[in-house]
């Protein structure tokens, strides 16, 4: 459906797309994932029209639309503060592409009305000035007159960020339901693994204008394909050498020679004195620190290789003081090893929470 | 070429634009410029400092030289010490009826120019009121006591702190008051926070407002013309008195190249101290300013005083001037005022006698016209420079930046000596002495403040808005007209009232560029204080202000009140200036150089 050939953008002497490959099928659910400047917004801007690459192909149905302007390639948009006309009211908004395509006026009316109905917006809203919407009813009416003019594709920049926390969580679902109800194609922008995990049919995780890998959100999260996406997606803790040097002895089948992961998730706690689970790898250590968080706490344990995490959930049952001797429980096929260490210490390197001495 | 002059040329619309632009800066903007030059440096065609030797043998221009220089140094002490007084006064200390106190100080906002000169000398001249009720106190008081410098630097000075009030009252607005609280926390005095604490963070606005009131002092007319008699005048007058006649007008155009040399080298000045240190607050949660009680009753009656007392200053004029918009000659030149002294005669002569009338409807006339093209005009304009970055659009941007940089005075002698005589760039035709010459001054006049506040307001529209238009397959014409047009509407319109307003009363360009049978408002006014003796032609003066503070005040209360008198329930249009206009009008921008304190002049 959509296919990036050797696409290169640059801006300047800055190529902020190096050589750019991607295939999102009919109907995908597609997210480009990453850090700020990784290139996610250019590959979108650059998909939208936008931007002109300096080389390469961006083709739709299979038919090369580099060089068509926007509103030729069949696309809708919405933009991450929507980008609504604050002098239009919100039918006008919607109403907008149709009546720039010289559409008659009935037509125009009924298509708006019968958006406006699949996107929850009531008749009395439509009058009202975009300004007048809550965020929530700003996004439909974005997503409305996105849709209006039946693109083949919809691009989504980024258009939950700009609202809190309770509000992002229900319109992600409202999001998700509106793309099954149209089965349309859409490519999605965010930096937000959360969204990314719950939204997408499948993933591209980018770094700095590259792809550094596309699969579904299960093989994103529990099979990372690079160290880059291994910490950028969930949390992982890097095993220090010594602990490395344990498990290799114990037989974990794990390569002291490279860079060893572990979700934080996957590590457990137990007593000291009680015996490990089958399979499992022990390492003796004490508590430093306990952080609870209601649902799980998080806590750091010294081991004799160095300090390890681990996210243990609250079941009421058992908890650890601080000081307490404990043992770290790992299971060698959780561990996840990529081929060589990456420059990028700084997202492996764990903060300590305040008041705990290093 | 560059990517976005091959965009632009793609437009044929924005072509045009271009073409026009390029035309009327190389017209009005530059050709003026270069013949003032050549005028003073080439008047026979060759180069030749004849022109600077004659002005350095005339007395009359060189004490002309030594008083404006005078002027502008003295100012720029009194003008800051009232203004600053009338701030703290009115927004730092808790003195007793601020807001009345803001009001009469802020009477100069409404009410400014020629105006104001004029307004000062009838009612503070030999035969005005004041100085009749002082005579019947002081017998052998000289008539004339109110001319000179003194008269020059009072009424300069009680007009032009309207920057002061509202910019250094901008400025002490954002001083953090957690600052203050610490201070005196540590032991610090109410003194010692006003000099160490508080002072320190207006500097930059002081700064700024010292270069601007040191530059209107420098280019000042209608104070020294009205005022200053002939002992006392100033480089304009002067250039005004020179371009008068033929045969010297290069002694105009070299002093007004003096003065044109002065203004940009104090903008340059004034550029670098904007550049300078980090004076704001740097509190990531400023707290509001509250006023400060003086706990001395000695220096808390004596902060009172003085401000009734400057409060008395700021508002008697205009109050009087009220006062006698109702009554007769006679009351105005006996200084009695009695039931039967008061009468509509003036308003009625005003509104039915077409010669009373015809100044006001020449200055709206041309007003309007100036406003509607300049206006219209720049919304292209601003468009085409905010869009299309590159090296030709800065250059015209620059250059559309020209009246800012050279005093009004200048651009008006390079108009008139550019076009005395037929020239291919506007057809052959002569303009000096035409009906359309002055409303080119003012489209000229205007182009700066309106390409400022029009560019910035289109800056600050979400360029995504045009991304959604154009992905909703709108065109550039279309995506103007539906989408941009409407938001900057507001601005346009508020830029218009502004435009419109302050040239309502010009003098300054007028004196130079007006059509004998044309003459503005300004004129009018400025001849009407020249009589001998007080006439009907005096009170109708009055009417004139009077008319003028309301139309101003209305403009003002329009521009910058109305939003702020009650929360409007539908936001449906943008504010009506960019946050950089917010503060005041462009006769009161402090980054606006001269123009606002020199040209518009409020004197």
């Amino acid at each position: 459906m959509i296919e990036f050939r050797n696409v290169e953008v640059r801006f300047g002497d800055f190529v902020a797309l190096p050589d750019f490959q991607l295939e999102v099928g009919e109907g995908e659910f597609f997210t480009l994932l990453g850090p700020s400047g990784c290139g996610k917004s250019t590959a979108l801007r650059t998909l939208a029209g936008f931007i002109e690459p300096a080389s390469g192909q961006v083709r739709i149905e299979g038919k090369d639309v580099t060089h068509l302007p926007s509103h030729r390639r069949g696309i809708g948009m919405v933009f991450q503060n929507y980008a609504l006309f604050p002098t239009l009211s919100v039918g006008e908004n919607i109403a907008f592409g149709l009546k720039t395509a010289k559409t008659p006026a009935a037509e125009v009316r009924s298509r708006v009305g019968e958006i406006a109905r699949q996107v929850n917006l009531t008749p009395e809203q439509l009058g009202k000035n975009v300004a007048e919407l809550s965020g929530g009813q700003q996004q439909r009416v974005a997503i409305a007159r996105a849709l209006v003019l039946r693109p083949k594709i919809l691009l989504l920049d980024e258009p939950l960020s700009n609202l809190d926390a309770a509000l992002r969580k229900q319109l992600r679902v409202q999001l998700k339901e509106l793309q099954q109800q149209f089965g349309i194609t859409s490519v999605y922008v965010t930096h937000d693994q959360d969204e990314a995990l719950t939204l997408s049919d499948r993933i591209a995780v980018m770094r700095d204008g590259r792809i550094e890998q596309v699969a579904t959100p299960q093989d994103i999260y529990s099979r990372s394909a690079t160290e880059f996406v291994c910490n950028f997606v969930g949390e992982a803790i890097r095993l220090s050498s010594a602990d490395v040097a344990v498990l290799a002895a114990r037989g974990g089948g794990v390569d002291p020679a490279r860079p060893d992961y572990l979700r934080v998730e996957k590590v457990k706690i137990a007593d000291d004195g009680g015996t490990s689970p089958t399979g499992a790898v022990a390492l003796s250590g004490h508590v430093a620190s306990r952080t609870y968080h209601g649902m799980f706490s998080t806590y750091r344990v010294d081991t004799a290789g160095g300090q390890v995490r681990a996210i243990v959930k609250e079941d009421g049952r058992r908890s650890y003081a601080q000081g307490d001797s404990v043992k770290v429980l790992v299971d060698p096929t959780d561990v996840l090893q990529y081929a060589t260490s990456e420059p990028h210490t700084e997202m492996l390197s764990e903060p300590m929470p305040a008041g705990v001495a290093p | 070429m560059s990517g976005s002059l091959r965009q632009l040329l793609r437009s044929p619309l924005f072509l045009v634009v271009a073409v026009v632009v390029l035309w009327f800066s190389a017209a009005f903007l530059i050709y003026p410029s270069a013949k003032v030059l050549t005028t003073v440096f080439a008047p026979e065609g060759e180069f030749s400092f004849s022109a600077i030797q004659r002005l350095l043998s005339s007395e009359r221009a060189m004490d002309s030289l030594r008083n404006s220089f005078v002027l502008a140094l003295v100012l720029s002490m009194t003008v800051n010490a009232v203004g600053i007084a009338i701030v703290l006064i009115t927004r730092y200390f808790d003195v007793k009826g601020s807001r009345m106190l803001w009001l009469g100080y802020a009477t100069t906002l409404v009410y400014g120019g020629i105006v104001l000169v004029a307004g000062y000398k009838v009612i503070y001249g030999e035969h005005g009121f004041v100085t009749k009720l002082l005579q019947g106190l002081i017998p052998g008081l000289d008539p004339a006591w109110f001319s000179g410098m003194f008269a020059v630097v009072f009424v300069m000075t009680f007009a032009t702190t309207g920057n002061h009030l509202l910019f250094l009252g901008n400025a002490l607005a954002k001083v953090d008051h957690q600052t203050i609280e610490a201070a005196r926390m540590m032991g610090a005095s109410e003194w010692t926070v006003l000099r160490k604490v508080v002072m320190p963070t207006l500097m930059p606005t002081v700064y700024a407002l010292t270069i601007l009131t040191f530059l209107g002092g420098l280019g000042a007319l209608a104070a020294p013309q009205v005022l200053g008699g002939k002992d006392f005048q100033t480089i304009t007058p002067m250039i005004l008195t020179f371009a008068n006649a033929p045969s010297s007008r290069d002694l105009a155009a070299t002093l007004a190249l003096i003065l044109g040399f002065a203004t940009i080298a104090l903008l340059a000045v004034l550029n670098r101290l904007e550049k300078g240190g980090t004076y704001f607050s740097v509190s990531k949660v400023p707290t509001v300013l509250q006023r400060q009680r003086i706990r001395n009753p000695l220096a808390n009656a004596a902060i009172h005083v003085l401000a009734y007392a400057l409060f008395g200053v700021y508002a008697i004029p205009p109050v009087l001037i009220v006062l006698f918009s109702f009554t007769n000659a006679s009351a105005i030149q006996s200084a009695t005022l009695g039931w039967d002294s008061f009468t509509f005669a003036n308003y009625a002569r005003v509104l039915t006698d077409y010669t009373a009338i015809w100044p006001f409807l020449v200055s709206i006339g041309y007003s309007a016209v100036a406003t509607v093209v300049v206006v219209f005009g720049l919304l292209f304009v601003a468009r085409i420079l905010q869009r299309f970055r590159g090296p030709v659009t800065a250059a015209i941007e620059y250059v559309l930046h020209i009246p800012w940089i050279l005093p009004s005075t200048m651009i008006a002698l390079g108009l008139i000596l550019a076009y005395d005589h037929g020239e291919w760039i506007v057809g052959n035709m002569v303009l000096t002495g035409t009906v359309a010459i002055l409303a080119i001054a003012y489209v000229v006049h205007k182009i700066p403040f309106t390409l400022r506040m029009l560019k910035a307001t289109f800056a600050g529209v979400d360029g995504h808005l045009e991304e959604a238009a154009s992905i909703l397959g709108a065109g550039s014409f279309e995506t103007f007209r539906r989408v941009l047009l409407p938001i900057v509407a507001p601005t346009a319109a508020a830029v218009a009232a502004l435009n419109f307003n302050s040239l309502l009363d010009d003098y300054d360009t007028a004196v130079f560029l007006a059509h004998p049978l044309y003459q503005p408002l300004g004129i009018v006014i400025k001849n009407a204080t020249s009589e001998d003796t007080l006439s009907d032609a005096t009170a109708l003066t009055f009417v004139y202000t009077v008319i003028l503070m309301v139309i101003t005040g209305a403009t003002m209360w329009l521009v910058y009140g109305r939003g702020l008198s009650r929360p409007r329930k539908r936001r449906r249009r943008t504010s009506a200036l960019p946050a950089t206009a917010k503060a005041g009008s462009e006769a009161t921008d402090p980054t606006q150089p001269a123009r606002s304190l020199a040209g518009a002049s409020k004197e």
